[in-house]
């Protein structure tokens, strides 16, 4: 089943226009990269999907049905977790902790439900040790990898990652390709890193040409 | 200090900053410095005492002194030099011993209402990071060889960096607004850790507002 299909997507903003006839179509449990020059509009091709923005035509469907009103994109957020290109505007909690705990406790999951996906992530990017640091006070890499457990606190059937190895150190990179081979989540990363792409090896759509 | 509850705190610190800002006579503000004392000697145990801080207070409270010493009573003079050092040296020790969102959660339980304090919270935050872009893209500036003085092209680039800050804060903004839409806020902002009283917080609330009590009978 297509998990998300965009058909002859077109956007502009104020009169200048940021895509045009955009169409791609990612299955359940498939992986794929969006790369493209530099304000091809890769960015804003994924904010008109988690609809942020109103694209002037074309088609948005998620899971067969067509995103029409606030309503239906509420649904795609909270079940495609999107991590933000700059980590500074998607942490807005005092601590780390915090920050992670947001989204389980938001979907109103209880104390202890919260306790163990907040420890299980923490775990996970062994970042035990930022538990309690503020996060604005984090280097640019941990910033990176707290946004990522943020939005994995969500407990996401999907995820659009944009850009996320930038600021990220040889360790950090690894782990992240680790977690994104062995994920069976479907997976959208917007990114020009050639040794990710050719390292993950999956389908790749570039922005201004055919779909794939 | 740090391990008492922010609520029992804030609730000791109102009490005592009121009773000591209404009490009238200056042997009553002595007898309110011991406990004033034993806090601060609590909270700056081992740390730096906060000079600049009283220094920059006692610089306005020292034209309230020489306007009362040259035309009013020197015992109001004295009364308002004690009262506001006692105040401020009790909202050191009691109110910076936590964090900012410590206190807005615990001003939370004491039911302040949630959308001032999500507003004061926000603000904290970003107005930290405000500060920051302005002061990275003045050191920009300067390695760009920009030297400020009282020319025009000084007061046109610092009118630029402002207008930058200015566009950055509204871009942010909408921003981080959708990152929380992202993740589910639904205006309200969950809390994960919260506050457990012990017996040791009701003992220093016992403690603190039963020494206000006694004084304020005397």
């Amino acid at each position: 089943m297509e998990f998300v299909k965009v058909e002859g997507l077109s956007l502009e903003i104020e009169g200048r226009e940021i895509f045009k006839g955009v169409s791609f179509s990612v299955n359940e449990g498939e992986k794929l990269f969006i790369t493209g020059d530099n304000g091809c509009g890769k960015s804003s091709l994924i904010e008109t999907i988690m609809g942020f923005l109103k694209p002037k035509e074309g088609k948005i469907s998620f899971k067969g049905k067509e995103l029409k009103r606030e309503e239906d994109f509420k649904e795609v957020r909270s079940k495609i977790g999107y991590v933000f290109q700059n980590p500074d505007d998607q942490l807005f909690c005092p601590t780390v902790e915090e920050e992670i705990a947001f989204a389980p406790l938001v979907k109103g999951k209880n104390r202890e439900e919260t306790e163990k996906i907040v420890r299980e992530i923490l775990r996970e990017f062994e970042i035990e040790h930022l538990k309690d640091r503020p996060t604005h006070k984090l280097s640019g890499g941990e910033k990176r990898i707290v946004s990522i457990g943020a939005v994995l606190s969500m407990e996401p059937e999907g995820l659009i990652l944009d850009e996320p190895t930038v600021g990220l150190d040889r360790k950090r990179f690894r782990k992240l390709v680790n977690f994104l081979k062995e994920t069976s989540k479907t997976v959208i990363v917007i990114t020009h890193e050639r040794e990710l792409i050719e390292e993950l090896n999956w389908k790749v759509f570039k922005m201004g040409e055919s779909s794939p | 200090m740090r391990g008492i509850d922010p609520r029992f705190k804030i609730v000791s610190f109102l009490f005592l900053a009121w009773s000591i800002a209404l009490t009238e006579s200056i042997g009553k503000v002595l007898l309110y410095l011991p406990l004033v004392l034993a806090t601060s000697f609590l909270f700056f145990r081992g740390r730096r005492f906060p000079f600049k801080v009283f220094l920059f207070a006692d610089s306005f409270i020292l034209l309230v002194l020489l306007t009362q010493l040259f035309l009013g009573s020197k015992e109001v003079a004295l009364l308002v030099f004690l009262r506001s050092n006692e105040i401020l040296l009790l909202s050191v020790s009691l109110l910076s011993s936590s964090s900012l969102f410590e206190v807005l959660h615990a001003l939370h339980h004491l039911k302040v209402p949630n959308s001032l304090l999500q507003v004061a919270f926000l603000s904290y935050r970003y107005l930290n990071e405000l500060s920051r872009k302005f002061e990275l893209t003045l050191k920009s500036a300067k390695c760009r060889g920009f030297t400020p003085t009282t020319s025009k092209i000084t007061y046109k680039t610092y009118a630029h960096l402002v207008a930058n800050l200015l566009a950055y804060s509204s871009f942010k903004s909408e921003k981080v607004y959708k990152a929380m839409l992202c993740r589910g806020f639904n205006g309200y902002f969950p809390v994960f850790r919260h506050f457990k009283a012990t017996t040791f917080d009701y003992l220093f609330l016992v403690i603190t507002v039963g020494y206000g009590v006694l004084v304020w009978s005397l």
